[in-house]
């Protein structure tokens, strides 16, 4: 198993886990799965951070947890985003946006004369 | 074995999240199964990358507040558990602790309830009283300092002139004696202007308090009753309001009964009274005059700028009344409290055995003490739990290397000495609520000086002091071993080696620090106890160069201006002595204008003819019997029976030779000397060194009689008294005359027939007050 490529960045994880939730209410299992699919393998989760991740979105009131059948019949956590998770993921993600677009500029501008 | 049982019983969050877990783990292995590779090496695999269960179980543990309260809850039981395996230590340290705490919260209700909520009046802080301070030169300036009296008009005149001050009430203080039949008591009046009631704004327990219609009537006809004197002399007996009863000879109704948290206008006093034809009323009779003023400030008002406005104010009354007032003077406000205890504390209780202690520097004194045993207490707990970290180096090691994180282990020991110092709270509390009624019983019902009104005693602010002390003492208590814990190197403990020279080192610097501090403390709390017992000793078992047994002391007013006039004063004061002499029981009467010893007049300088030698004394005035009369002890006598021949010998023909002195000389064998008092510039004929053992309280006094007359009355020196008298209202006393205090020797009586004395003494007149029982 390759080491996972990059750190996230602080911070990051919790907005990921907010994006993929916000496809559907899925289980861990699920969102490791799907954050690993989106960004083609491109971020690990480790568990030790996830689990801790989901269980802090939720106590902040940003997830709301419920336990149901899974596809494979047995009951599992299916984690959910609630409104205010929604609101702190689009405020989130227009963050990121801004700083994307600022660090875009910046890395355009035409370079020195060389 | 029911706390193993609770151990094991997961909770419903642990469950939830094991099951959750184990869903992951599970999906994980099915999905490398389905990609096609062997059940054993797929659970392999997946554990792997999964990772220590228990580790990912512990992280999501710490993001949820439920799990934080568990651990709360789990020290806690823990922290239980050391304290029953460990009773001796746990018993110790909460005794340690409780008794600091105890204390602490016993002198902070002293402290709080006399100095912050010593009044029950509304804004009770923006309280003054106005006072005067006597600039001449050669005066104490706090014996110096009295409050402020004057004539009615003068009140209306400050309360019209002034910027400052919300209201002006004036009042006095005295004593009288309160007829119901046949039953008499004797009981502390002050007469109050009729605003004096709205403006302290309590409302009575029973009936009405004086209204200003109460002072409107050329004669007041009404009173008011303290609660204590309701309930000590008349049984809380309802049905006394609205009777009548002959109050200084005028008859008079109760109408009302304040609280017991009513002691407006003097510590002691038992009825008050309405001054009649008050401010503001037709009938106003601007003579009537007042003792002392209180007012209450305009919010935001300082003292400073309220003392501004007053000392102009009073400066331009004092260029109409310059006999009312000394050369030079200023007049300034004193906060209420500081009226009643501060330095000054001239608003004490009133009445002629008025001390004045300064009691706001006492308090703070007592508190620092108890803070300091306090730090005492938690120095020494610190100490026993540094120990305890000490033997449980070990337990905490192991539980470091199975993860406990650093927070974990201080919060563990901060919730140990928390369990202590919660435990030493309450029994602290207990302690306290004792304590409380020691203190309360140490006043002194009659002749306190301390607030009437303070009730010292446990309420939710005291309980709070108490908790905030308990949280510091938890800190102080838990920070040493806490920081012995974290600090240290882990290996060595693990091997259980004593390797560990370095950390006990370390340690040791600690716990020296603290022994340090701990002694220093000590020391300071000792020396500080130990002086001020020595003082108190020395207080007790002062020499006041006589003997007091079976005197008597009885304290005399003239109401009725008997007496007055030049020549006059002897005659009544002779009066007064023969009937005191007929009173079964007594054997002899003397003359004295203040308590032997105490209330010393103003110093005056006593010189040596032809000798440079000056020295400052206070001055007592007194009939020649007085020392005899005060059982002086033999030699004594002798002494001053001598001075008496002498001035006999010398003064009959020479008239620049009235009285004589008896000096208390810097030793006994003080020679014979002649001095000379400039205090009224008149020269004196001094008895021989009266006692070398004399010591007044207050400051070094010589007896002055007077000449010409064979019991020295006439000159007892009633214009030298202390202020409150001289100021006094009621009684014209500029000749000096109305006021004496008389001796009376009643050798022989035994304790019950001299409590049968007091009615005698009382039905002599209405004007013969406060019979006393010096130093029975």
């Amino acid at each position: 198993m390759p080491e996972p490529k990059t750190e996230l960045l602080r911070g990051t994880l919790d907005l990921l886990i907010l994006k993929v939730v916000a496809l559907g209410p899925s289980h861990g299992y699920e969102i490791a799965q799907r954050l690993r699919q989106i960004s083609n393998d491109f971020f690990q989760i480790h568990q030790g951070s996830l689990y801790p991740a989901l269980h802090r979105l939720e106590d902040r009131g940003w997830l709301q947890a419920e336990w149901k059948e899974s596809e494979t019949g047995r009951e599992a956590k299916f984690y959910s985003l609630t409104r205010k998770g929604r609101r702190q993921m689009d405020a989130e993600v227009a963050e990121w946006e801004r700083l994307c677009d600022a660090v875009g500029l910046f890395l355009r501008a035409p370079g020195e004369e060389s | 074995m029911t706390w193993i049982r609770r151990a094991l019983h997961k909770s419903q969050a642990e469950k939830s999240l094991d099951k959750e877990l184990q869903f992951h783990l599970d999906r994980q292995i099915a999905d490398y199964i389905a990609a096609g590779m062997p059940p054993e090496e797929a659970r392999r695999r997946a554990r792997l990358e999964f990772g220590g269960l228990d580790r990912v179980k512990e992280e999501v543990r710490d993001t949820r507040w439920e799990m934080h309260l568990d651990n709360l809850f789990r020290d806690f039981r823990y922290a239980f558990r050391g304290i029953k395996r460990d009773r001796r230590f746990a018993f110790i340290a909460i005794l340690a602790l409780a008794l600091g705490i105890g204390a602490s919260t016993v002198a902070f209700s002293a402290f709080y309830n006399l100095l912050f909520s010593a009044f029950a009046a509304k804004d009770a802080n923006r309280l003054v009283v106005f006072s005067l301070q006597n600039a001449e030169k050669g005066v104490l300036p706090e014996l110096n300092l009295t409050p402020l009296g004057g004539s009615l008009s003068d009140v209306d005149a400050i309360r019209s002139q002034s910027q400052v001050f919300e209201e002006i009430v004036g009042y006095h203080r005295g004593i009288t004696l309160l007829r119901d039949g046949n039953d008499i008591h004797q009981v502390y009046t002050t007469s109050v202007t009729s605003n004096a009631f709205d403006f302290y704004g309590v409302p009575p327990l029973l009936g009405r308090g004086i209204t200003p219609a109460d002072g409107m009537a050329k004669s007041s006809t009404v009173f008011v009753m303290s609660y204590k004197t309701w309930k000590g002399e008349f049984h809380s007996d309802p049905a006394i309001l609205g009777k009548s009863f002959l109050v200084d000879d005028t008859p008079r109704t109760l109408i009302g009964i304040m609280p017991p948290r009513f002691q407006a206008y003097g510590a002691l006093v038992q009825i008050w009274t309405p001054i009649t034809g008050s401010s503001d009323t037709n009938g106003a009779n601007p003579a009537m005059s007042v003792d002392t003023m209180m007012a209450r400030l305009k919010p935001g008002v300082t003292l400073e700028t309220a003392s501004a406005d007053l000392d102009v104010i009073v400066k331009s009354l004092a260029k109409n009344h310059q006999n009312n007032f000394p050369k030079h003077f200023s007049a300034r406000v004193l906060s209420a409290t500081d009226f009643m205890m501060g330095p000054y504390g001239i608003g004490s209780a009133g009445g002629p055995e008025t001390q004045h202690f300064d009691i706001k520097r006492m308090l703070y004194a007592l508190l620092a003490g108890a803070i300091i045993l306090l730090l005492i207490a938690c120095s020494n707990v610190a100490n026993l739990l540094l120990a305890r970290a000490t033997v449980r180096e070990k337990e905490i090691a192991v539980r470091t290397a199975l993860g406990a994180t650093r927070s974990r282990l201080i919060q563990q020991l901060i919730v140990e000495s928390f369990t202590l110092a919660s435990g030493a709270c309450v029994l602290g509390c207990i302690f306290a609520y004792g304590g409380m009624k020691g203190v309360t019983a140490l006043i002194p019902a009659k002749g306190a000086s301390i607030g009437g009104e303070a009730v010292v005693g446990l309420d939710w602010r005291i309980l709070l002091f108490a908790l905030v002390v308990t949280a510091l003492t938890t800190i102080l208590c838990g920070l040493a071993p806490a920081l012995h814990t974290v600090r240290r190197d882990l290996q060595p403990s693990l091997a259980g080696s004593d390797r560990a020279a370095n950390a006990t080192f370390r340690r040791g610097r600690l716990r020296a620090g603290i022994v340090i501090g701990e002694v220093a403390l000590c020391i300071l709390l000792l020396t500080g106890a130990g002086l001020m017992m020595r003082s108190f000793f020395l207080l007790t078992h002062i020499d006041l160069g006589f003997n007091m047994d079976h005197l008597l002391f009885v304290a005399f007013d003239n109401p009725h201006g008997e007496g007055d006039g030049p020549g006059q004063a002897a005659i009544y004061l002779q009066k007064i002595v023969e009937r005191l002499k007929a009173l079964p029981g007594v054997s002899d009467v003397a003359i004295n204008n203040s308590l032997p010893g105490y209330n010393p007049g103003v110093r005056h300088e006593v010189s040596v003819p032809g000798s440079s030698y000056v020295e400052r004394v206070g001055m007592d005035g007194c009939s020649e019997k007085s020392p005899s009369g005060s059982g002086l002890a033999v030699d004594k006598w002798e002494l001053a029976h001598r001075g008496r021949r002498h001035r006999s010998s010398s003064s009959r023909g020479d008239q620049s030779n009235h009285g004589s002195a008896l000096f208390r000389w810097r030793g006994s064998s003080g020679p014979a000397i002649h001095g000379q008092s400039d205090g009224n510039k008149r020269p004196r004929t001094p008895g021989r060194g009266l006692s070398s053992n004399w010591r007044s309280p207050r400051c070094e006094g010589f007896w002055s009689t007077g000449s010409g007359d064979p019991d020295g009355l006439r000159s007892t020196h009633c214009d030298r008294r202390p202020a409150w008298w001289r100021r006094r209202p009621v009684y014209k006393d500029k000749s000096g005359s109305g006021v004496a205090d008389a001796c009376g020797e009643g050798r022989g009586l035994d304790v019950r027939s001299r409590s049968n004395l007091f009615p005698a003494i009382w039905s002599l007149r209405g004007h013969l007050l406060l019979a006393h029982v010096l130093c029975a």
